[in-house]
């Protein structure tokens, strides 16, 4: 067969990639995640004529509501919440005139056969070409039942890409191991490996795809990534809210679930991995999983457990100068609930690179401040030179940062002779910041999900193996937890950095957590 | 107040401070320091000093008003070491002339601390142009990248033409040329400057047209299509110079591959030419000039093949796309500043290896005889 020809046009504008015209079904059309980020992503993407050139998308849910009354509401949640506002008024007919509404519930056959006839309709009369992309935004114990149902009534096409079918399946994806892999059997009893998209909205932050950019498209850094010359690295992922009214699904996951599995662990891997042979999927992801793989296994032994993992759950406090419940009197939360707000542990990658170098992770809600960022610290000149200024050297090594959020950007940290007749030193920051650098306003995280997935592009989706990979860590840490409940709950006030175990952790090992 | 405070106050505000142009380096050196120690007895408030781009900006007595508010727009959004440069009016007996140069920041306010760059401003009288070159050399941030902002035509006579050939990038406007056959003026320097690239900021503000016409041949509907065009048509909605049609004209030209441009009987506002096409065959070409409506270079753009009919039709607010099987969708189009098309210029979408032979093809129709 020729290769198709190519678009004589494209050469040298800003847009390489296009997808092919199709329409997304959203399973939970009348949920938060459709109204607060999915439709407005996807107006924002229309605004930036990123959208395919016939592009339509079904809401799918229980209410009985019609294509107008959802053309309404996606209004509404676009007026509040796309990037670009106002809305246009222009686009908005022409990007509604795209929306339908199909009523009906997710376990019923003729839910699924109501939406086949629905979409072939669209397919004749927008040009969409029986491309299709299901986003199941709707309650995990929901996606095996709409996989099922989506195979049984045709609507997956298996066996090849002409037309496309893809699945966009939100976290969580399992709440353990046997979950985890039971639900990856489901999904490839009707689909693909690679028709599967497991969402990290994580991964479509600007910030953490800049890891990659940072680490492989800088020739200075990679000769320094490794155990010769860093000393150890801290994540932290901390939120100053608390569970906000997310006290009932809270419970039935904590923090390790929430964060730690999928974010944290994420763009753990983009830190740690190895070079991938090419940035694209199958590369990137195989790499990942080669640093999940790696990770050293606890001790089987909970005691054991307890000096590298800790956990805390925040009681009353105060937050950036607000008073703050704790999460004990949190609507939906037991009274007596043992469940983890906070986490720090210690992990060793048993690699060639990272061989002896402990990777510090911390995660916590009602902590003093919203921070995500990776640290990494490096290891001390090996003589010292400058008596009068060995201390400090000693105190403040260099530090390399790469800040997630807020702030995004990257910051080195290194010494400097202050001025005047004696060698006395500082650290001096040398920084660069998203918010000043670029003049342009990075889009959402979940504008490029979408669009990377309309183009087939899986590199910043989480595979099957990885998934169970991070739950085989993760199961230990919930095993010894389940074999020794908390005795101190709740064990840090609302407002600080988390439990004094956490600090002693770090102590043990000669080194302290970064005051942010 | 002593003078100092009085020069510090004044930076701090963002207004330009004259200094000796013999001095400009040691004496921003001073001013950033002196921004980031604060008041005796203030905590010390640190500022960022920030440039990824120098750019030279050349100006005239005409254009120095309106080239320092574009500046200082794009110097707000944009971290640059921005030096604004040219002659002014020569008064009599000023044969030797003189170099005045000012200084000033533009800040952006952060939480934590301010980020701010600088402004150079180098204006001579007299035989003194002669030397600002080499002042603006002395100037630029090193390991930094350079474009120059040269909104003029570039005459041979000026005497900041010759740092053309020292800059990265130039930044040009053909809607401003007086002459559409000033096109060529950037031909030649193009020819000269092999490696300079151009940003065209009328380009830059065709570029959402090009970008949708381009969008209506994107798979799965066939770009071979575009080889069997008849009749091209670009609608212009001003008059006088229509760069951005021509240049339409023109990348059409060179990416579909026409050639042996005819120039055919047209009108005033209409003019007309016949190409040949890549594999053969002819595909008639017009420009026409529609006023009235949105008073844009490109408001609309017809593509014929026999029944087929694919067209661009941009109003006040959006551009309608209407193409063979697809329902008709309207984009959003709105007017830039020239501040953001010169930001975007210093951006990615400044580098486009298709803007020189577009440039060429549009002479080319020019150039055209019947």
């Amino acid at each position: 067969m020729s290769d198709p020809v190519e678009n004589p046009l494209r050469e040298g504008l800003a847009r390489e990639r296009v997808p092919q015209p199709c329409t997304m079904i959203i399973f939970g059309a009348s949920g938060d995640l459709t109204k607060r980020k999915l439709v407005p992503a996807l107006y924002s993407l229309g605004r930036d004529r990123l959208l395919p050139s016939a592009f339509s998308v079904i809401g799918v849910a229980r209410r009985d509501i019609g294509d107008e009354a959802f053309r309404q509401s996606m209004r509404e949640s676009c007026d509040k919440f796309a990037r670009r506002r106002p809305v246009e008024e222009a686009l908005w007919k022409t990007f509604s005139d795209g929306l339908f509404y199909c009523n009906g519930t997710f376990e019923s056959p003729d839910t699924y056969t109501k939406l086949k006839k629905q979409l072939d309709e669209l397919d004749e009369k927008r040009g969409t070409r029986g491309n299709r992309v299901f986003y199941l935004s709707t309650p995990p114990n929901e996606y095996p039942a709409i996989i099922s149902m989506l195979g049984q009534a045709g609507l997956i096409n298996r066996d090849g890409d002409t037309p496309f079918t893809r699945v966009i399946v939100e976290k969580p994806f399992g709440r353990d191991l046997q979950s985890a892999r039971s639900l990856n059997r489901t999904v490839h009893d009707s689909l693909r490996e690679n028709q599967t998209y497991r969402i990290d909205h994580y991964l479509g932050k600007e910030t953490v795809q800049n890891i990659l950019v940072f680490r492989f498209a800088n020739g200075i850094w990679e000769p320094l990534w490794n155990s010769k010359y860093v000393d150890h690295v801290q994540l932290t992922v901390a939120e100053a809210i608390g569970v906000e009214g997310r006290g009932g699904y809270f419970e039935s996951a904590g923090i390790v679930r929430d964060m730690v599995q999928n974010h944290m662990f994420q763009f753990f891997c983009l830190m740690a991995m190895e070079p991938p042979v090419a940035f694209e999927a199958e590369a990137v992801r195989d790499e990942k999983l080669k640093v999940l793989r790696a990770l050293r296994l606890l001790p089987s032994d909970p005691k054991l457990v307890a000096q590298n993992v800790v956990r805390g759950q925040y009681s009353a406090g105060a937050v950036g100068g607000e008073t703050r419940m704790s999460y004990r009197q949190e609507k939906g939360v037991a009274p007596d609930s043992n469940i983890e707000t906070y986490v720090a542990m210690r992990l060793f990658i048993d690699n060639w690179r990272w061989a002896g170098v402990p990777f510090y992770l911390r995660a916590g809600k009602a902590l003093p401040k919203r921070v995500t960022e990776i640290a990494i610290h490096f290891k001390r000149a090996p003589h010292a030179i400058f008596p009068s200024a060995a201390a400090e050297i000693e105190r403040q090594p260099n530090v390399l940062t790469i800040r997630i959020q807020p702030d995004e950007g990257i910051a080195l940290n290194f010494f400097s002779k202050v001025p005047g007749p004696t060698t006395d030193v500082l650290p001096v920051p040398m920084e660069f910041r998203y918010g000043t650098s670029f003049g342009a306003e990075p889009p959402e995280a979940y504008e490029r999900l979408l669009l990377d997935c309309m183009l087939g592009d899986g590199t910043l989706f989480t595979r099957g193996d990885e998934v169970e990979a991070s739950w085989t860590f993760i199961d230990q840490i919930e095993k010894a937890w389940a074999q020794s409940p908390p005795t101190d709950f709740p064990n840090y006030a609302s407002g600080t950095w988390g439990p004094d175990a956490a600090e002693q952790m770090l102590q043990r090992d000669g080194r302290a957590w970064r005051r942010l | 107040m002593s003078e100092a405070e009085d020069r510090l106050r004044l930076f701090k505000k963002g207004d330009a401070i004259e200094v000796p142009f013999t001095k400009v380096e040691s004496e921003l050196r001073a001013l950033w320091r002196h921004a980031a120690e604060g008041k005796p007895g203030e905590p010390r408030r640190p500022v960022t000093r920030a440039c990824l781009w120098n750019l030279i900006v050349a100006v005239d007595t005409q254009a120095l008003v309106e080239m320092k508010a574009l500046t200082d727009h794009v110097g707000r959004q944009f971290p640059a070491r921005t030096i604004l440069v040219g002659p002014i009016e020569t008064h009599p007996g000023e044969d030797e002339g003189e170099i005045y140069s000012f200084v000033q920041a533009h800040w952006r306010a952060g939480e934590a601390h301010a980020t701010g760059s600088e402004q150079v401003t180098l204006l001579s009288t007299g035989a003194a142009a002669t030397r600002l070159p080499s002042l603006v050399r002395s100037l630029l941030v090193p390991d930094a990248p350079t474009a120059m902002l040269w909104l003029d035509t570039p005459t041979h006579e000026s005497a900041v033409r010759e740092l053309t050939f020292e800059v990265d990038r130039l930044i040009i406007d053909s809607r401003s040329l007086e002459r559409e056959a000033d096109l060529d003026q950037y031909d030649l320097l193009s020819v000269h400057s092999p490696s300079l690239e151009f940003a065209d900021l009328a380009w830059i503000g065709i570029s959402p047209m090009r970008s949708l016409a381009a969008a209506l041949f994107d798979p799965p509907h066939d770009p071979a299509q575009l080889d069997q065009l008849t009749r091209v048509r670009v609608t212009s909605g001003i008059a006088g110079t229509q760069a951005r049609a021509l240049l339409m004209l023109g990348w059409l030209a060179d990416r579909l591959g026409w050639h042996n441009l005819r120039r055919q009987k047209g009108s005033a506002i209409a003019r007309r030419w016949t190409a040949t096409r890549r594999h053969g065959g002819e595909v008639q070409v017009e420009l026409q000039t529609e006023l009235g409506g949105a008073s844009h270079g490109v408001t609309g753009l017809l593509l014929e093949k026999e029944s087929d009919r694919w067209s661009l039709r941009r109003d006040t607010g959006a551009i309608d796309v209407t193409a063979p099987g697809l329902p008709m969708r309207s984009q959003p189009a709105r007017s830039h500043t020239n501040a953001e098309l010169v930001v975007a210029a210093l951006g990615a979408r400044g580098r486009d290896p298709s803007y020189r032979e577009g440039l060429r093809k549009a002479i080319e129709f020019l150039q055209a005889h019947s």
